[in-house]
Protein backbone atom coordinates (compact mmCIF):
# COMPACT_ATOMS: atom_id res chain seq x y z
CA UNK A 1 0.00 0.00 0.00
CA UNK A 2 0.93 3.65 -0.77
CA UNK A 3 2.36 5.57 2.25
CA UNK A 4 1.41 8.69 2.75
CA UNK A 5 3.84 11.30 4.33
CA UNK A 6 2.79 13.31 7.65
CA UNK A 7 1.87 16.10 5.28
CA UNK A 8 -0.10 14.51 3.18
CA UNK A 9 -2.17 12.96 6.00
CA UNK A 10 -2.69 16.65 7.71
CA UNK A 11 -4.30 17.68 4.45
CA UNK A 12 -6.18 14.98 4.05
CA UNK A 13 -7.52 15.51 7.59
CA UNK A 14 -8.29 18.77 6.87
CA UNK A 15 -10.18 18.16 3.53
CA UNK A 16 -12.25 15.25 5.64
CA UNK A 17 -13.55 17.80 7.86
CA UNK A 18 -14.48 20.05 4.84
CA UNK A 19 -16.10 16.33 3.47
CA UNK A 20 -18.34 16.86 5.90
CA UNK A 21 -19.58 20.43 5.51
CA UNK A 22 -21.80 22.17 3.35
CA UNK A 23 -19.94 25.20 2.18
CA UNK A 24 -19.03 26.99 -0.89
CA UNK A 25 -16.37 26.00 -3.10
CA UNK A 26 -14.58 29.05 -2.60
CA UNK A 27 -14.62 29.07 1.35
CA UNK A 28 -14.18 25.44 1.08
CA UNK A 29 -10.36 25.55 -0.23
CA UNK A 30 -9.96 28.35 2.06
CA UNK A 31 -10.87 26.21 5.37
CA UNK A 32 -9.09 23.64 4.04
CA UNK A 33 -5.68 26.14 3.70
CA UNK A 34 -6.66 26.91 7.07
CA UNK A 35 -6.94 24.47 8.73
CA UNK A 36 -3.77 22.42 7.32
CA UNK A 37 -1.74 25.21 7.94
CA UNK A 38 -3.07 24.76 12.27
CA UNK A 39 -2.20 21.15 11.63
CA UNK A 40 0.99 21.69 9.83
CA UNK A 41 2.02 23.95 12.67
CA UNK A 42 0.95 21.83 15.62
CA UNK A 43 3.31 19.00 13.47
CA UNK A 44 6.50 21.31 13.50
CA UNK A 45 5.75 21.45 17.08
CA UNK A 46 5.50 17.85 17.90
CA UNK A 47 8.55 17.45 15.92
CA UNK A 48 10.78 20.37 17.86
CA UNK A 49 9.33 18.58 21.17
CA UNK A 50 11.17 15.19 19.94
CA UNK A 51 8.22 13.32 18.42
CA UNK A 52 8.94 11.66 15.16
CA UNK A 53 7.23 12.92 11.97
CA UNK A 54 4.61 10.01 12.10
CA UNK A 55 3.96 10.80 15.71
CA UNK A 56 3.09 14.23 16.05
CA UNK A 57 0.94 13.96 12.97
CA UNK A 58 -1.14 11.38 15.02
CA UNK A 59 -0.87 14.01 18.07
CA UNK A 60 -1.84 17.37 15.65
CA UNK A 61 -4.79 15.01 14.18
CA UNK A 62 -5.82 13.81 17.34
CA UNK A 63 -5.21 17.06 19.10
CA UNK A 64 -7.61 18.90 16.12
CA UNK A 65 -10.74 16.66 17.10
CA UNK A 66 -13.38 14.54 15.30
CA UNK A 67 -13.86 15.04 11.64
CA UNK A 68 -17.48 14.51 11.75
CA UNK A 69 -17.84 16.42 14.87
CA UNK A 70 -16.08 19.58 13.35
CA UNK A 71 -17.91 18.78 10.26
CA UNK A 72 -21.19 19.65 11.73
CA UNK A 73 -20.04 22.59 13.65
CA UNK A 74 -18.53 24.21 10.43
CA UNK A 75 -22.52 23.49 8.87
CA UNK A 76 -23.65 25.06 11.79
CA UNK A 77 -21.09 28.12 10.99
CA UNK A 78 -21.98 28.96 7.62
CA UNK A 79 -25.78 28.07 7.63
CA UNK A 80 -29.31 28.39 10.15
CA UNK A 81 -29.69 25.34 12.87
CA UNK A 82 -32.53 24.17 10.34
CA UNK A 83 -30.38 23.97 7.65
CA UNK A 84 -27.72 22.84 9.33
CA UNK A 85 -29.65 19.99 10.94
CA UNK A 86 -31.10 19.12 7.95
CA UNK A 87 -29.94 19.50 4.45
CA UNK A 88 -26.40 20.08 6.04
CA UNK A 89 -26.75 17.10 7.66
CA UNK A 90 -27.80 15.21 3.86
CA UNK A 91 -25.93 17.40 1.22
CA UNK A 92 -22.57 16.20 2.25
CA UNK A 93 -23.76 12.44 2.46
CA UNK A 94 -25.60 12.23 -0.62
CA UNK A 95 -23.28 15.24 -3.20
CA UNK A 96 -19.21 15.64 -3.48
CA UNK A 97 -19.08 12.55 -5.70
CA UNK A 98 -17.02 14.63 -8.12
CA UNK A 99 -14.83 15.12 -4.44
CA UNK A 100 -14.86 11.20 -4.69
CA UNK A 101 -10.99 9.37 -5.47
CA UNK A 102 -10.27 7.80 -8.77
CA UNK A 103 -11.26 4.25 -7.93
CA UNK A 104 -13.85 5.12 -4.92
CA UNK A 105 -17.14 4.01 -7.13
CA UNK A 106 -15.38 0.54 -7.94
CA UNK A 107 -13.95 -0.27 -5.04
CA UNK A 108 -17.18 -0.05 -2.70
CA UNK A 109 -19.35 -2.02 -6.13
CA UNK A 110 -16.67 -4.42 -5.38
CA UNK A 111 -18.00 -4.67 -1.33
CA UNK A 112 -21.42 -4.32 -2.54
CA UNK A 113 -21.10 -7.25 -4.70
CA UNK A 114 -19.48 -9.21 -1.80
CA UNK A 115 -22.30 -8.71 0.66
CA UNK A 116 -24.82 -9.60 -1.75
CA UNK A 117 -22.90 -12.74 -3.40
CA UNK A 118 -22.71 -13.92 0.36
CA UNK A 119 -26.09 -13.50 1.44
CA UNK A 120 -26.88 -15.72 -1.67
CA UNK A 121 -23.90 -17.94 -0.82
CA UNK A 122 -25.56 -18.58 2.40
CA UNK A 123 -28.99 -19.00 1.17
CA UNK A 124 -27.51 -21.75 -0.99
CA UNK A 125 -25.88 -23.54 2.18
CA UNK A 126 -28.73 -23.12 4.86
CA UNK A 127 -30.69 -25.98 2.55
CA UNK A 128 -27.98 -28.42 2.36
CA UNK A 129 -26.41 -28.35 5.46
CA UNK A 130 -26.08 -30.88 8.50
CA UNK A 131 -26.91 -28.93 11.93
CA UNK A 132 -23.65 -27.94 13.22
CA UNK A 133 -22.36 -27.05 10.01
CA UNK A 134 -24.98 -25.03 8.87
CA UNK A 135 -24.32 -23.28 12.48
CA UNK A 136 -20.65 -22.63 12.01
CA UNK A 137 -21.27 -21.63 8.13
CA UNK A 138 -24.48 -19.07 8.94
CA UNK A 139 -22.56 -17.61 11.40
CA UNK A 140 -19.86 -17.16 9.59
CA UNK A 141 -21.68 -15.83 6.34
CA UNK A 142 -23.16 -13.17 8.85
CA UNK A 143 -20.19 -12.03 10.11
CA UNK A 144 -18.81 -11.55 6.67
CA UNK A 145 -21.83 -9.73 5.29
CA UNK A 146 -21.14 -7.17 8.81
CA UNK A 147 -17.93 -6.58 7.64
CA UNK A 148 -19.09 -5.75 4.35
CA UNK A 149 -21.63 -3.51 5.27
CA UNK A 150 -19.30 -2.13 7.68
CA UNK A 151 -16.68 -1.88 4.69
CA UNK A 152 -19.19 -0.29 2.65
CA UNK A 153 -19.42 2.99 5.11
CA UNK A 154 -16.34 3.05 6.56
CA UNK A 155 -14.77 3.65 2.92
CA UNK A 156 -17.30 6.88 2.69
CA UNK A 157 -16.04 7.78 5.91
CA UNK A 158 -12.14 7.71 4.45
CA UNK A 159 -11.19 5.10 7.32
CA UNK A 160 -8.28 3.26 5.54
CA UNK A 161 -9.11 -0.24 7.12
CA UNK A 162 -11.58 -0.15 4.75
CA UNK A 163 -8.91 0.58 2.13
CA UNK A 164 -7.09 -2.34 3.03
CA UNK A 165 -10.27 -4.53 3.36
CA UNK A 166 -10.89 -3.55 -0.83
CA UNK A 167 -7.34 -4.27 -1.50
CA UNK A 168 -7.11 -7.87 0.35
CA UNK A 169 -10.64 -8.91 -1.18
CA UNK A 170 -9.77 -7.54 -4.85
CA UNK A 171 -6.38 -9.64 -4.63
CA UNK A 172 -8.05 -12.83 -3.07
CA UNK A 173 -11.37 -12.74 -6.00
CA UNK A 174 -8.37 -12.19 -8.51
CA UNK A 175 -5.90 -15.16 -7.53
CA UNK A 176 -8.86 -17.00 -7.12
CA UNK A 177 -10.34 -16.63 -10.75
CA UNK A 178 -7.04 -17.06 -11.82
CA UNK A 179 -6.69 -20.26 -10.12
CA UNK A 180 -10.10 -21.68 -11.29
CA UNK A 181 -9.20 -20.72 -14.90
CA UNK A 182 -6.22 -23.16 -14.51
CA UNK A 183 -7.90 -25.90 -13.04
CA UNK A 184 -10.92 -25.45 -14.90
CA UNK A 185 -11.56 -24.48 -18.46
CA UNK A 186 -11.77 -20.53 -18.60
CA UNK A 187 -14.74 -19.53 -16.14
CA UNK A 188 -16.09 -16.27 -16.69
CA UNK A 189 -16.62 -14.72 -13.05
CA UNK A 190 -18.51 -11.45 -12.01
CA UNK A 191 -16.77 -10.66 -8.98
CA UNK A 192 -13.55 -12.19 -10.61
CA UNK A 193 -13.64 -9.20 -13.47
CA UNK A 194 -14.95 -6.04 -10.83
CA UNK A 195 -12.18 -7.28 -8.82
CA UNK A 196 -10.24 -6.59 -11.50
CA UNK A 197 -10.92 -3.44 -12.90
CA UNK A 198 -10.65 -2.56 -8.84
CA UNK A 199 -7.38 -4.11 -8.73
CA UNK A 200 -6.33 -1.35 -11.08
CA UNK A 201 -7.18 2.17 -8.74
CA UNK A 202 -7.11 0.45 -4.84
CA UNK A 203 -3.33 0.37 -4.85
CA UNK A 204 -3.01 3.93 -6.79
CA UNK A 205 -2.01 7.26 -4.15
CA UNK A 206 -5.58 8.67 -4.55
CA UNK A 207 -7.54 6.50 -2.56
CA UNK A 208 -4.32 6.32 0.11
CA UNK A 209 -4.86 10.11 0.15
CA UNK A 210 -8.13 9.81 0.31
CA UNK A 211 -7.91 7.62 3.71
CA UNK A 212 -4.50 9.47 4.49
CA UNK A 213 -5.67 11.13 7.76
CA UNK A 214 -7.56 8.34 9.29
CA UNK A 215 -5.58 5.93 11.86
CA UNK A 216 -3.01 3.07 10.50
CA UNK A 217 -3.71 -0.68 10.28
CA UNK A 218 -1.54 -2.57 12.63
CA UNK A 219 -0.56 -6.28 12.04
CA UNK A 220 -3.41 -7.24 14.02
CA UNK A 221 -6.16 -5.47 12.10
CA UNK A 222 -4.41 -6.85 9.18
CA UNK A 223 -5.13 -10.48 10.19
CA UNK A 224 -8.66 -9.59 10.94
CA UNK A 225 -9.41 -8.24 7.30
CA UNK A 226 -7.25 -11.55 5.78
CA UNK A 227 -9.50 -13.45 8.19
CA UNK A 228 -12.69 -11.32 7.00
CA UNK A 229 -12.08 -11.98 3.74
CA UNK A 230 -11.38 -15.45 4.16
CA UNK A 231 -14.68 -15.70 5.73
CA UNK A 232 -17.57 -16.58 3.25
CA UNK A 233 -15.69 -19.52 1.92
CA UNK A 234 -16.09 -21.17 5.67
CA UNK A 235 -19.36 -23.14 4.09
CA UNK A 236 -16.94 -25.13 1.62
CA UNK A 237 -14.52 -26.06 4.30
CA UNK A 238 -16.54 -26.88 7.01
CA UNK A 239 -17.41 -30.20 5.29
CA UNK A 240 -14.12 -31.35 6.77
CA UNK A 241 -15.35 -30.41 10.57
CA UNK A 242 -16.71 -33.22 12.13
CA UNK A 243 -20.23 -32.57 13.08
CA UNK A 244 -21.16 -33.48 16.83
CA UNK A 245 -24.47 -33.43 15.78
CA UNK A 246 -24.20 -36.39 13.34
CA UNK A 247 -23.79 -40.27 13.40
CA UNK A 248 -19.49 -41.01 12.51
CA UNK A 249 -18.37 -44.59 11.60
CA UNK A 250 -17.62 -45.37 14.94
CA UNK A 251 -21.42 -45.38 15.77
CA UNK A 252 -21.86 -47.80 12.93
CA UNK A 253 -21.40 -51.47 13.68
CA UNK A 254 -21.96 -53.84 10.56
CA UNK A 255 -21.38 -57.21 10.39
CA UNK A 256 -21.54 -59.70 7.05
CA UNK A 257 -22.36 -63.67 7.24
CA UNK A 258 -22.33 -65.81 4.14
CA UNK A 259 -24.49 -69.25 4.06
CA UNK A 260 -23.02 -71.27 1.59
CA UNK A 261 -24.58 -74.32 -0.28
CA UNK A 262 -22.46 -76.76 -1.50
CA UNK A 263 -22.66 -79.54 -4.56
CA UNK A 264 -19.74 -81.69 -4.57
CA UNK A 265 -17.50 -79.67 -2.88
CA UNK A 266 -18.14 -76.71 -4.99
CA UNK A 267 -20.18 -73.53 -3.46
CA UNK A 268 -23.31 -73.38 -5.71
CA UNK A 269 -25.13 -70.67 -3.47
CA UNK A 270 -26.41 -69.49 -0.28
CA UNK A 271 -27.56 -66.11 1.68
CA UNK A 272 -25.14 -63.27 2.16
CA UNK A 273 -26.51 -61.37 5.50
CA UNK A 274 -25.93 -57.67 6.68
CA UNK A 275 -26.34 -57.30 10.19
CA UNK A 276 -26.31 -53.06 10.92
CA UNK A 277 -26.52 -51.32 14.18
CA UNK A 278 -26.38 -47.54 15.05
CA UNK A 279 -25.25 -46.63 18.35
CA UNK A 280 -26.48 -43.05 17.35
CA UNK A 281 -28.40 -41.82 14.82
CA UNK A 282 -27.80 -38.30 12.97
CA UNK A 283 -29.48 -35.00 14.55
CA UNK A 284 -31.85 -33.98 12.34
CA UNK A 285 -31.11 -36.45 9.46
CA UNK A 286 -32.76 -34.98 6.99
CA UNK A 287 -31.65 -31.62 7.57
CA UNK A 288 -33.43 -28.45 7.99
CA UNK A 289 -35.03 -29.08 4.69
CA UNK A 290 -35.97 -32.47 3.37
CA UNK A 291 -33.11 -31.66 0.27
CA UNK A 292 -30.44 -32.39 2.81
CA UNK A 293 -31.34 -36.28 2.16
CA UNK A 294 -31.20 -35.78 -1.24
CA UNK A 295 -28.98 -33.41 -1.53
CA UNK A 296 -25.39 -32.47 -0.37
CA UNK A 297 -23.25 -29.79 -1.44
CA UNK A 298 -19.82 -31.11 0.53
CA UNK A 299 -20.01 -34.89 -0.88
CA UNK A 300 -21.14 -36.26 -3.56
CA UNK A 301 -23.07 -38.72 -2.59
CA UNK A 302 -27.09 -37.96 -2.73
CA UNK A 303 -28.42 -40.46 0.05
CA UNK A 304 -27.16 -42.93 2.60
CA UNK A 305 -27.30 -46.63 0.67
CA UNK A 306 -26.85 -50.31 1.41
CA UNK A 307 -24.92 -51.76 -1.00
CA UNK A 308 -24.34 -55.93 -1.53
CA UNK A 309 -21.73 -56.06 -4.47
CA UNK A 310 -20.88 -59.96 -5.17
CA UNK A 311 -17.89 -59.06 -7.36
CA UNK A 312 -19.24 -56.21 -10.00
CA UNK A 313 -16.67 -54.15 -10.90
CA UNK A 314 -14.00 -57.43 -11.43
CA UNK A 315 -13.76 -57.75 -7.54
CA UNK A 316 -13.59 -59.72 -5.43
CA UNK A 317 -14.98 -62.36 -7.44
CA UNK A 318 -12.30 -63.58 -9.65
CA UNK A 319 -12.51 -62.05 -12.93
CA UNK A 320 -14.72 -64.06 -15.40
CA UNK A 321 -16.81 -65.79 -12.85
CA UNK A 322 -19.04 -62.66 -11.82
CA UNK A 323 -21.55 -63.04 -14.79
CA UNK A 324 -22.21 -66.85 -13.66
CA UNK A 325 -24.17 -65.83 -10.58
CA UNK A 326 -27.45 -64.22 -10.40
CA UNK A 327 -29.16 -62.76 -7.39
CA UNK A 328 -32.26 -63.68 -5.52
CA UNK A 329 -34.82 -61.86 -2.87
CA UNK A 330 -34.57 -58.40 -1.88
CA UNK A 331 -31.68 -56.63 -0.34
CA UNK A 332 -33.81 -54.56 1.81
CA UNK A 333 -32.52 -53.50 5.47
CA UNK A 334 -35.59 -53.97 7.62
CA UNK A 335 -35.41 -53.90 11.60
CA UNK A 336 -34.31 -57.48 13.14
CA UNK A 337 -37.24 -57.60 15.14
CA UNK A 338 -40.50 -56.51 13.59
CA UNK A 339 -39.05 -57.53 10.17
CA UNK A 340 -40.53 -54.82 9.16
CA UNK A 341 -38.21 -52.22 6.15
CA UNK A 342 -36.68 -49.71 7.91
CA UNK A 343 -36.09 -47.90 4.53
CA UNK A 344 -37.68 -46.16 2.00
CA UNK A 345 -37.71 -49.87 0.44
CA UNK A 346 -36.07 -48.70 -2.88
CA UNK A 347 -34.49 -51.49 -4.04
CA UNK A 348 -31.29 -50.45 -7.22
CA UNK A 349 -29.47 -52.52 -9.07
CA UNK A 350 -27.02 -51.84 -11.44
CA UNK A 351 -25.61 -54.47 -13.44
CA UNK A 352 -24.93 -55.14 -16.96
CA UNK A 353 -28.46 -56.80 -16.55
CA UNK A 354 -31.41 -57.09 -14.29
CA UNK A 355 -30.53 -60.96 -13.59
CA UNK A 356 -27.34 -60.50 -14.01
CA UNK A 357 -25.18 -59.81 -10.66
CA UNK A 358 -24.18 -56.42 -10.43
CA UNK A 359 -23.79 -53.90 -7.52
CA UNK A 360 -27.31 -53.63 -5.02
CA UNK A 361 -28.13 -50.71 -3.66
CA UNK A 362 -30.35 -50.13 -1.41
CA UNK A 363 -31.36 -46.44 -0.94
CA UNK A 364 -31.95 -45.96 2.76
CA UNK A 365 -33.89 -42.90 4.48
CA UNK A 366 -31.45 -41.72 6.90
CA UNK A 367 -34.37 -40.51 8.92
CA UNK A 368 -35.72 -44.09 9.63
CA UNK A 369 -33.05 -45.34 11.06
CA UNK A 370 -33.36 -45.35 14.88
CA UNK A 371 -30.60 -46.03 17.63
CA UNK A 372 -30.02 -49.21 19.27
CA UNK A 373 -32.09 -51.50 17.03
CA UNK A 374 -30.45 -54.13 15.01
CA UNK A 375 -31.35 -54.18 11.00
CA UNK A 376 -30.88 -56.85 8.55
CA UNK A 377 -30.43 -57.29 4.60
CA UNK A 378 -30.19 -60.42 3.36
CA UNK A 379 -29.48 -62.18 -0.56
CA UNK A 380 -29.50 -65.08 -1.96
CA UNK A 381 -27.62 -65.73 -4.54
CA UNK A 382 -27.08 -68.71 -7.49
CA UNK A 383 -24.06 -70.08 -9.44
CA UNK A 384 -24.89 -71.07 -12.88
CA UNK A 385 -22.10 -72.66 -13.38
CA UNK A 386 -21.75 -75.87 -14.02
CA UNK A 387 -18.57 -76.22 -12.20
CA UNK A 388 -19.71 -73.64 -9.11
CA UNK A 389 -17.99 -70.83 -7.31
CA UNK A 390 -14.65 -71.15 -5.96
CA UNK A 391 -14.29 -72.74 -2.81
CA UNK A 392 -14.36 -69.43 -0.81
CA UNK A 393 -15.62 -66.29 -2.82
CA UNK A 394 -16.00 -63.28 -1.53
CA UNK A 395 -18.72 -60.98 -0.80
CA UNK A 396 -18.78 -57.42 -0.04
CA UNK A 397 -21.02 -54.72 1.76
CA UNK A 398 -20.99 -51.33 1.48
CA UNK A 399 -22.34 -48.68 3.44
CA UNK A 400 -22.56 -44.68 2.37
CA UNK A 401 -23.59 -42.48 5.02
CA UNK A 402 -24.83 -39.97 2.20
CA UNK A 403 -21.53 -39.08 0.76
CA UNK A 404 -19.84 -38.24 3.78
CA UNK A 405 -18.45 -41.90 5.26
CA UNK A 406 -18.92 -44.98 5.19
CA UNK A 407 -17.80 -48.48 6.24
CA UNK A 408 -17.02 -51.77 4.34
CA UNK A 409 -17.39 -55.12 5.57
CA UNK A 410 -16.17 -58.70 3.26
CA UNK A 411 -17.40 -62.11 4.00
CA UNK A 412 -16.17 -65.57 2.62
CA UNK A 413 -18.19 -68.52 3.21
CA UNK A 414 -16.27 -69.73 6.13
CA UNK A 415 -15.33 -66.40 7.44
CA UNK A 416 -17.85 -63.41 8.54
CA UNK A 417 -16.59 -59.70 8.30
CA UNK A 418 -16.76 -56.38 10.47
CA UNK A 419 -17.36 -53.48 8.83
CA UNK A 420 -14.25 -50.79 8.80
CA UNK A 421 -14.76 -47.13 7.97
CA UNK A 422 -13.97 -46.10 4.68
CA UNK A 423 -14.07 -42.77 3.11
CA UNK A 424 -16.56 -41.68 0.60
CA UNK A 425 -17.46 -42.11 -2.07
CA UNK A 426 -16.36 -45.89 -1.57
CA UNK A 427 -13.99 -47.14 -3.87
CA UNK A 428 -13.17 -50.83 -4.85
CA UNK A 429 -10.44 -52.14 -2.54
CA UNK A 430 -7.20 -53.16 -4.21
CA UNK A 431 -6.79 -56.64 -2.06
CA UNK A 432 -9.03 -58.62 -0.03
CA UNK A 433 -7.96 -57.44 3.84
CA UNK B 1 -13.47 13.80 32.45
CA UNK B 2 -12.72 16.94 31.27
CA UNK B 3 -15.56 18.96 30.46
CA UNK B 4 -15.94 20.46 27.06
CA UNK B 5 -16.76 23.96 26.79
CA UNK B 6 -20.18 24.60 25.81
CA UNK B 7 -20.17 26.77 22.36
CA UNK B 8 -21.03 29.73 23.64
CA UNK B 9 -18.37 29.86 26.06
CA UNK B 10 -15.90 29.08 23.33
CA UNK B 11 -17.69 32.02 21.45
CA UNK B 12 -16.90 34.29 24.53
CA UNK B 13 -12.96 32.87 25.38
CA UNK B 14 -12.28 33.46 21.50
CA UNK B 15 -13.65 37.18 21.64
CA UNK B 16 -11.79 37.57 24.90
CA UNK B 17 -8.74 36.39 23.17
CA UNK B 18 -9.06 38.47 20.06
CA UNK B 19 -9.64 41.49 22.69
CA UNK B 20 -6.17 41.24 23.34
CA UNK B 21 -4.64 41.46 20.30
CA UNK B 22 -5.16 40.19 16.43
CA UNK B 23 -4.60 36.25 16.55
CA UNK B 24 -4.79 33.36 13.91
CA UNK B 25 -6.31 29.70 14.84
CA UNK B 26 -3.60 27.74 16.54
CA UNK B 27 -2.74 30.71 18.24
CA UNK B 28 -5.37 31.09 19.68
CA UNK B 29 -5.82 27.53 20.61
CA UNK B 30 -3.09 27.66 22.08
CA UNK B 31 -4.41 30.44 24.41
CA UNK B 32 -7.28 28.72 24.87
CA UNK B 33 -5.54 25.81 26.42
CA UNK B 34 -4.32 27.36 29.05
CA UNK B 35 -7.68 29.56 29.78
CA UNK B 36 -10.09 27.05 29.57
CA UNK B 37 -8.47 24.90 32.45
CA UNK B 38 -10.60 22.07 33.30
CA UNK B 39 -11.83 21.74 30.06
CA UNK B 40 -10.97 19.85 26.71
CA UNK B 41 -11.61 21.46 23.79
CA UNK B 42 -10.44 20.06 20.40
CA UNK B 43 -8.36 22.75 19.02
CA UNK B 44 -10.25 22.36 15.44
CA UNK B 45 -13.55 23.88 17.76
CA UNK B 46 -12.40 27.11 17.47
CA UNK B 47 -12.76 27.32 13.17
CA UNK B 48 -16.42 27.05 13.49
CA UNK B 49 -16.43 29.76 15.98
CA UNK B 50 -14.41 32.08 13.76
CA UNK B 51 -16.26 31.58 11.36
CA UNK B 52 -19.37 32.37 12.95
CA UNK B 53 -17.86 35.59 14.47
CA UNK B 54 -17.25 36.49 10.96
CA UNK B 55 -20.66 35.81 9.96
CA UNK B 56 -22.01 38.04 12.61
CA UNK B 57 -19.75 40.78 11.85
CA UNK B 58 -18.11 40.43 15.10
CA UNK B 59 -14.87 39.46 13.53
CA UNK B 60 -13.07 39.82 10.57
CA UNK B 61 -10.21 37.60 8.48
CA UNK B 62 -7.58 38.78 6.90
CA UNK B 63 -4.11 36.39 5.38
CA UNK B 64 -0.81 36.86 5.96
CA UNK B 65 2.35 35.47 3.92
CA UNK B 66 5.02 34.05 6.25
CA UNK B 67 7.19 32.52 4.28
CA UNK B 68 7.99 30.44 1.24
CA UNK B 69 7.79 27.08 2.71
CA UNK B 70 5.11 27.44 5.97
CA UNK B 71 1.70 27.48 4.55
CA UNK B 72 0.30 31.21 5.26
CA UNK B 73 -1.85 32.31 8.39
CA UNK B 74 -5.72 33.97 8.09
CA UNK B 75 -5.48 36.54 11.03
CA UNK B 76 -8.94 37.76 12.84
CA UNK B 77 -9.25 40.85 14.55
CA UNK B 78 -12.20 41.90 16.32
CA UNK B 79 -14.29 45.05 14.64
CA UNK B 80 -15.65 48.08 16.56
CA UNK B 81 -19.10 45.38 17.02
CA UNK B 82 -17.23 42.89 18.33
CA UNK B 83 -15.56 44.96 20.44
CA UNK B 84 -18.44 46.60 21.93
CA UNK B 85 -19.93 42.87 22.35
CA UNK B 86 -16.57 41.87 24.45
CA UNK B 87 -17.18 45.72 26.46
CA UNK B 88 -20.38 45.08 27.44
CA UNK B 89 -19.30 41.30 28.61
CA UNK B 90 -16.75 42.87 30.28
CA UNK B 91 -18.72 45.35 32.68
CA UNK B 92 -21.79 42.66 32.89
CA UNK B 93 -18.66 40.21 34.36
CA UNK B 94 -17.57 43.02 36.43
CA UNK B 95 -20.75 43.99 37.85
CA UNK B 96 -21.72 40.46 39.03
CA UNK B 97 -18.58 39.63 40.48
CA UNK B 98 -19.33 43.15 42.57
CA UNK B 99 -22.58 42.11 43.07
CA UNK B 100 -21.40 38.83 44.43
CA UNK B 101 -18.76 39.85 46.58
CA UNK B 102 -21.56 42.53 48.11
CA UNK B 103 -24.00 39.78 48.92
CA UNK B 104 -20.60 37.51 50.75
CA UNK B 105 -19.49 40.77 52.75
CA UNK B 106 -21.23 40.52 56.61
Amino acid sequence: MTELTPAERLRSHAERILDRTSVRERDREELVEELYGHLWQRWQDGIGAGLSGDEAADAAIAGFGDADRLGREMTSAYHSRLYASTIGVLLPAVAGSSDRPYGYGRSRALVFLTGFFTLVGGAVVANAQTPFRLLVSVLALLLAFFITVLAYRALARRQRWALVYVQVLALAFVAGWIVECVVQPVQVSLLGIVALVVLDAVFRKDLSLWVGSSRRTGKLLGVVIVVAVLLPYVPLAVGAVPDPTQASPADLSITVRADCTRTGGAVAGGTVTATIRWARTDFLPNGFRPDMARTDLIGASSASSLQFDPGANGLPFPRGLEDGVVVTGNWTMVDAETGLPADAGVLVFSGSSFFDVGVVEDAIDPGSIQANRTYRASLGFISQRSTGLPDDPIFRVRYDHQGRWGAEAFATCTRSGVGQPVTTPVQPPSQFP
Amino acid sequence: MARVPAERDLRSLVIGVLAGRDAYGYEIAAQLRGVAEGSDPAEGSVYPVLRRLERDGLASGHWVEIGTDVPRRRYYVLTPKGLAVHARREAGSSATSTRRLGELRP
